[in-house]
């Protein structure tokens, strides 16, 4: 764990803010001191951490960087309460506090050799850029990398730069979408679930998805349809969280915490739970 | 009797009983204390109103007074900015200008505003301020804006104007009339008794705009247009007495005035009224034979009848229905009025109210007026004084140019507050006591910080009459004092010294000179308080009023006639907006909007739109919309249900920074001065 | 570290007066937190400086003893401005003695001990409950509200404990089950008495064969099979108003919210306070979705997650069966009378 006491957080400094959007930014983080054996990559791809300012309170938010990126993690927020809205606030050099990383993680190191897909909705592409990014970083060890990644507008695409530089790496596809036609945009037009059709072949690859939960239940049958396995589908659910460790209840659903036995799930995991995406 | 548990280290964990310092239910239960301050709440199984059970504003009372930005010093307005000051420096300010205001333009130039919110210790001393110092009559409160047509009201058909029957009793009743009442939500506890009392297979009958958790569980519902309650009510008694339903012989013994009544109810046929109320006439037939025929039946009402133009007449309307199936003065019946503010039955019994002294006993009875004199070893004003209403009108008038403001918010809580800015700005001196700076107390010269339900001890007496102690728990947040050692001190430096050891010897004042409340005393209401009338030291209390013989000897039968509200709809502005209340918010949201569970519940305002309506102009749930009248406007979220009537829209008033009544309109009841909160006429556009 | 460390059973026995000066003497050494029945005749755990305080004649306490080791209302920290080397931990460190829980209520602390050890530590309530010792006594009967034989949570406990008191009429038969209770015993040593033997379980098998209000195995199935009528659940949201209460009372509710606020003297705190799944808020997130969709959703959480996960995941009933909640709904719902409609559902 980056802290050592459950509930009190760690010091850590705002090394870099990026504006991805008109409401979401970048942070990139370090720790104010290393006194810890645990530092900056100590986390796995999908897990995340309980953001702390102190006088708003806390917020879960999905690391996004890759553990394979050194002296870093990264977390993008979106403005939309009142612990995101103080983070917003907060400039290069600004002091927040982190506890975790808490939740399990995506499976991706046990794929290696197989194709993976990536499908993200908003800002859901964040939590996938961290399996992503790892994915890449060890190239060799997967097959064919497809990412479909749909915004509501081009100026709600986050990591557009990302997108394209994915795009070029050697077997990996990118597509992008809008949801409706748009001034200035020449690219695919049509919800994210427009563009199953370019996966349809590859039902026998490992698909990660994650997005509002419209998006991730509208996917999940789309995959389902095109005859992907439960045990293949995975995604990352949202919740309310004030403890990120499974104590304060918020999170509670079909007998499990999704702070500790999640937020990762199998699609055949959250059928056996009967928890509803 | 305050349990201390005195722990030899760490864990000095208290529970001290009080009362709800939220509605007039007037729930018992302990506050937690623990090292000197509040850390919860737990229920009481014994107590007789609460039984074991709150609501969730109850259970996180706690939580509501101890917000960062309670006020802990005097603040005293330089230069259109508050600093702070000294008790004394603030004091003297206050007593000097009231004085000179007072030598200046005469005592009926002073207005004060006594507290729903605070003990009748306050509310006494209150109106001993404004009569006693001050020399005025011109002494008020926020009955004004809810219940004071119960007041004038049942005064006129029963003698009395408060809630005839005990809430215990309502459980017990065969039959259940709710109009004008979202009982659920705003007094749950009472609520309870309704929920029990169909559960054990009585009869309910609900009439309202919306159609509220208890219409769900209705025998009838009959969702009326706001404004209409005359009409229908009227319809109902046409019925009863062209089928003979009424109890011919409680009429014969008990009333007097029926053929009055008679001649007007006599045009109000269900066809008649229908088209008037918007609800089917077999539908009010079938709820005139269900309220007649099912006996007891107990007739519950807020301010759903209260807060019009014709808020007095509606009362009388259902002392009319009530007294015509001779359901007043019997167990598990009457007329109940469910008083709003923990203490606003308090205030009035105390007269914080410019035509009574304490007691109901009237201003302008010079037998009363000597007493009082004798009492106080001063002259008294025998004329009756302005209302709240009259107050904010004669203060843009010029005539009004000092008020002394306690724990009230009138720019959120009165009507058309684009007005009472424009009066409060003109007057020459405004002090307000209050726990949270508010929209009023900014306005103020002088503002003093007020301690509140958990720092004080004193009385509170709840809608059914019932006088209960609140225990002081933790110590006077900061430099804030409790509201009726101010008031002490402020007399004491106007000339007239009030001396009081504690708030006890203030209640034995009050039983001196208030016969209800003549066996009244803190030591007889510690455990389960007291209902009044209770005139001496041995009386029991009284669990409902009016058994045998009404209060003013026969019941009077008034024939009212149906009068639309003060603005209707029209092509500009072609619906009815109507305002009220939530149950997790209170009032103005001082206290509800800093406690986190209740805050995060319903966290902004919003405007309840029909879904036809809201079709109509391509409106969906939570999309910006802009209410407007011809008084001002809002943009809130709309959420679209069926639960309001086709045509009505409603919102609540519990959020400052969107007030409602910016909207309202300034349209009041002529005996009772009262508001019409419930309906004005608005317009409706999507906000794109 | 387990928060009751077994031992053997061990037997002793103790007479009224003894309990009595027992019970007087931890009080004015230690810190002894026991049933009290103030002016108004609520019954309720506070703490007492002499046992003449102590209420000996109750059915159960109002309130659980929860409030002990997760209170309603507790500092986690304090904090000065943005700092995080500000933060000041606020644990508190007390140690104490609590005397007169039922069986129902130990097999519920139990339960949360279980559940603040369950994948992290919680410190807050551990370290004050790892300090404490707790003095049982057991039921002689059921009372119309509660159905600890229905639940296996009493009305006497076969272990788990750390003293249990067992009435032998005017005095008591004592059982030692956990290494704090023998220390407890060792330290006042000369107020016990010798070995008395109670056959626990005959005392069980008397009381499940009288009690039991339901077949628990039976209302486990009809919900993990959602055999319930979708009406039953319909009334229960109909009549809930979110008060909390039931939740708030519960013995083995442990759910909770967390603020930054500062008080009123300027102390800027995280704090934790109870919480309660029945409320929507308690669900929903910052910018608006829900993924309870419902109120019938809501009420139906309560139910799968004490009398089937918490079964699943803990080998222990979550509802200890204290009764409690039955009495406290303003909508009339009544827990127990719930339970024994989904008994018969399917």
């Amino acid at each position: 764990m980056f802290n050592s006491k459950l509930y009190i957080p760690r010091a850590a400094v705002i090394e870099n803010v990026e504006e991805l959007t008109y409401d979401t930014k970048l942070y990139r983080l370090r720790f104010k001191n290393h006194k810890s054996d645990s530092n900056e990559n100590d986390y796995k791809p999908g897990q995340f951490v309980q953001v702390s300012i102190l006088g708003a309170g806390e917020a879960p938010i999905s690391i996004c960087s890759s553990p394979t990126e050194k002296g870093y993690f990264e977390l993008c927020a979106r403005d939309v309460g009142l612990v995101t809205g103080a983070l917003h606030k907060l400039k290069i050099g600004d002091e927040l506090g982190i506890r975790g990383p808490y939740g399990n993680s995506f499976p991706i190191e046990e794929f290696g050799g197989q194709d993976i897909v990536f499908i993200g909705g908003g800002i859901g592409l964040a939590p996938l850029r961290s399996a992503i990014n790892f994915a890449l970083d060890s190239r060799a060890s997967y097959g064919e990398i497809i990412i479909l990644y749909g915004a509501r507008t081009k100026e709600d695409i986050v990591f557009a730069d990302e997108l394209d530089e994915w795009n070029r790496q050697k077997k990996v596809k990118v597509f992008t979408t809008i949801d409706n036609p748009q001034k200035g945009w020449t690219g695919h037009v049509g919800v994210v679930t427009t563009l199953l059709d370019k996966i349809k072949h590859k039902f026998k690859a490992k698909a990660f998805v994650c997005g509002p939960a419209i998006m991730i239940h509208f996917t999940i049958k789309g995959l389902l349809d095109a005859g992907w396995a439960e045990e293949n589908i995975i995604t990352t659910l949202e919740r309310h969280m004030k403890c990120g460790v499974g104590k304060c209840g918020h999170c509670y659903i079909g007998g499990k915490y999704v702070c500790t036995d999640g937020p990762v799930f199998t699609y055949a995991q959250l059928n056996s739970l009967a928890i509803e995406v | 009797m305050i349990q201390k548990g005195k722990a030899s280290n760490g864990v000095k964990l208290e529970y001290i009983p009080t009362t709800c310092p939220y509605c007039g239910t007037g729930c018992g239960f302990y506050l937690k204390v623990r090292a000197g301050e509040l850390v919860g709440v737990a229920l009481s199984k014994t107590h007789p109103v609460s039984q074991g059970r709150l609501c969730v504003k109850g259970v996180t009372s706690w939580e509501s007074v101890i917000g960062s930005d309670r006020l802990k010093k005097p603040l005293v307005k330089k230069n259109g900015k508050f600093i702070e000051t000294s008790w004394d420096k603030a004091l003297a300010m206050v007593a000097g200008r009231l004085s000179e205001l007072k030598e200046k333009y005469g005592p009926d130039s002073l207005g004060v505003w006594g507290s729903a919110r605070c003990t009748n210790e306050l509310n006494f001393l209150a109106q001993k301020l404004a009569r006693a110092v001050f020399g005025t009559n011109n002494v008020d409160h926020c009955a004004r804006t809810c219940h004071s047509p119960t007041v004038a009201g049942l005064v006129r058909s029963f003698g009395s104007g408060a809630m005839t029957n005990s809430i215990d009793e309502i459980k017990d009743a065969a039959c259940i009339f709710a109009i004008g009442s979202n009982t659920p939500e705003a007094h749950p506890l009472i609520g309870w008794r309704i929920r029990t009392a169909k559960d054990k297979g009585a009869k309910l009958i609900v009439c309202d705009p919306r159609k509220i958790d208890t219409a769900q569980y209705a025998d009838i519902y009959i969702q009326h247009y706001p404004g209409t309650d005359i009409a229908l009510l009227n319809c109902m008694m046409n019925v009863i007495i062209s089928e003979g339903l009424e109890d011919k012989e409680y009429v014969r013994t008990r009333t007097e005035g029926l053929e009055e009544l008679k001649k007007v109810v006599e045009k109000y046929t269900p066809e008649y009224t229908s088209p008037i109320v918007g609800v089917d006439a077999e539908l009010i037939v079938k709820a005139a034979r269900l309220y007649a025929k099912t006996r007891p039946a107990s007739l519950v009402y807020t301010l759903g009848l209260t807060e019009h133009t014709v808020g007095t007449e509606n009362v009388m309307s259902v002392a009319n229905l009530a007294m015509l199936t001779g359901n007043v003065g019997v167990e598990s019946g009457g007329v109940n009025p469910l008083r709003g503010q923990n203490n606003v039955q308090g205030a009035c019994d105390m007269a914080a109210l410019p035509n009574f002294y304490p007691g109901y006993q009237k201003v302008d009875d010079p037998a009363i007026q000597e007493k009082f004199e004798k009492a106080w070893g001063v002259n008294l004003s025998p004329k009756p004084g302005l209302t709240t209403t009259d107050q904010v009108i004669q203060a843009k008038a010029g005539k009004i140019k000092g008020l002394y403001i306690i724990g009230e918010d009138p720019l959120t809580s009165d009507p058309n507050i684009t007005e009472v800015r424009q009066s409060l700005e003109k007057l020459e001196f405004l002090v307000v006591h209050e726990i949270y700076m508010s929209p009023t107390a900014e306005l103020a010269d002088v503002v003093l910080p007020g301690a509140s339900f958990a720092e004080k001890t004193g009385t509170f007496t709840n809608s059914e009459r019932r006088v209960q102690l609140i225990n002081k728990a933790i110590e006077p947040i900061g430099q804030s004092r409790p509201d009726w050692q101010i008031v002490c001190d402020v007399a004491t430096r106007m000339g007239y010294p009030f001396k009081y050891a504690d708030t006890a010897e203030i209640m034995d004042e009050i039983a001196a000179l208030a016969p209800i409340y003549g066996g009244i005393s803190h030591d007889r209401i510690r455990k389960v308080g007291l209902q009044w009338p209770c005139p001496d030291k041995s009386h029991p209390g009284t669990k409902y009023l009016h058994k045998g013989k009404f209060t003013r000897g026969l019941g009077k039968f008034h024939g009212i006639e149906h009068k639309p509200p003060a603005e209707v709809p029209d092509d500009r502005y072609p619906f009815i907006l109507s305002t009220g209340r939530m149950r997790f918010h209170y009032n103005d949201g001082t206290m509800t909007r800093r406690t986190h569970i209740l805050d995060r519940e319903f966290p902004f305002m919003f405007v309840e739109v029909n879904e036809r309506d809201a079709e109509r102009l391509s409106l969906r749930d939570m999309n910006d919309c802009r209410v407007s009248t011809r008084r001002g406007q809002l943009t809130v979220k709309a959420r679209v249900s069926d639960r309001v009537k086709e045509g009505v829209l409603w919102m609540p008033f519990h959020y400052t920074e969107a007030p409602a009544n910016l909207l309202t309109n300034d349209a009041f009841c002529p005996i009772a001065r009262t508001g019409e909160y419930k309906a004005c006429a608005a317009k409706l556009e999507k906000v794109v | 570290m387990p928060v009751i460390s077994k031992i053997e059973i061990k037997n002793a026995s103790i007479t009224k007066n003894n309990l009595f000066a027992l019970l007087d003497k931890i009080s004015k050494e230690k810190t002894l937190i026991a049933p009290v029945r103030n002016e108004l005749e609520d019954v309720d755990f506070l703490p007492v400086d002499n046992a003449a305080a102590i209420c000996f004649d109750y059915d159960n306490t109002a309130s659980s003893a929860k409030e002990f080791f997760f209170p309603q209302y507790e500092c986690m920290f304090t904090f000065s401005g943005a700092s995080n080397a500000s933060i000041k931990d606020k644990n508190g460190n007390e140690e104490i003695v609590l005397f007169g829980l039922r069986s129902c209520d130990v097999k519920g602390m139990k339960l949360l001990d279980k559940f603040y050890q369950r994948t992290f530590e919680d410190d807050y309530y551990l370290s004050k409950r790892r300090k404490s010792v707790i003095i049982s006594v057991a039921c002689p009967e059921l009372n119309e509200q509660c159905f600890c034989t229905a639940t296996e949570t009493g009305p006497v406990l076969l272990e788990g404990f750390d003293i249990q008191l067992i009435s032998t009429g005017e005095d008591y038969a004592v059982q030692i089950g956990s290494q704090k209770g023998l220390e407890l015993f060792e330290k006042y040593k000369r107020l016990f008495g010798p070995e008395v033997a109670v056959d626990v379980k005959k005392l069980l098998a008397q009381a499940k064969k009288k009690e039991p209000k339901f077949n628990l195995q039976k209302v486990y199935e009809n919900l993990k099979e959602d055999k319930v009528d979708e009406k039953f659940w319909e009334d229960i949201a109909s009549r809930c108003q979110s008060c909390g209460l039931c939740l708030f009372l519960c013995p083995t509710c442990s759910c909770y919210t967390v603020t930054d606020k500062d008080t009123p003297l300027g102390e800027s705190r995280r704090s934790r306070q109870w919480d309660a799944c029945y409320f929507r808020g308690f669900t929903r997130m910052a910018a608006g979705y829900d993924p309870i969709r419902n109120n019938k959703e809501m009420i139906k959480r309560k139910y799968l997650h004490k009398l089937v996960q918490q079964i699943d995941e803990f080998e222990t009933s979550g509802c200890v069966g204290c009764g409690r909640c039955n009495l406290v709904c303003v909508g009339n719902v009544n827990w127990l009378d719930n339970i024994i409609k989904i008994e018969r559902a399917g």
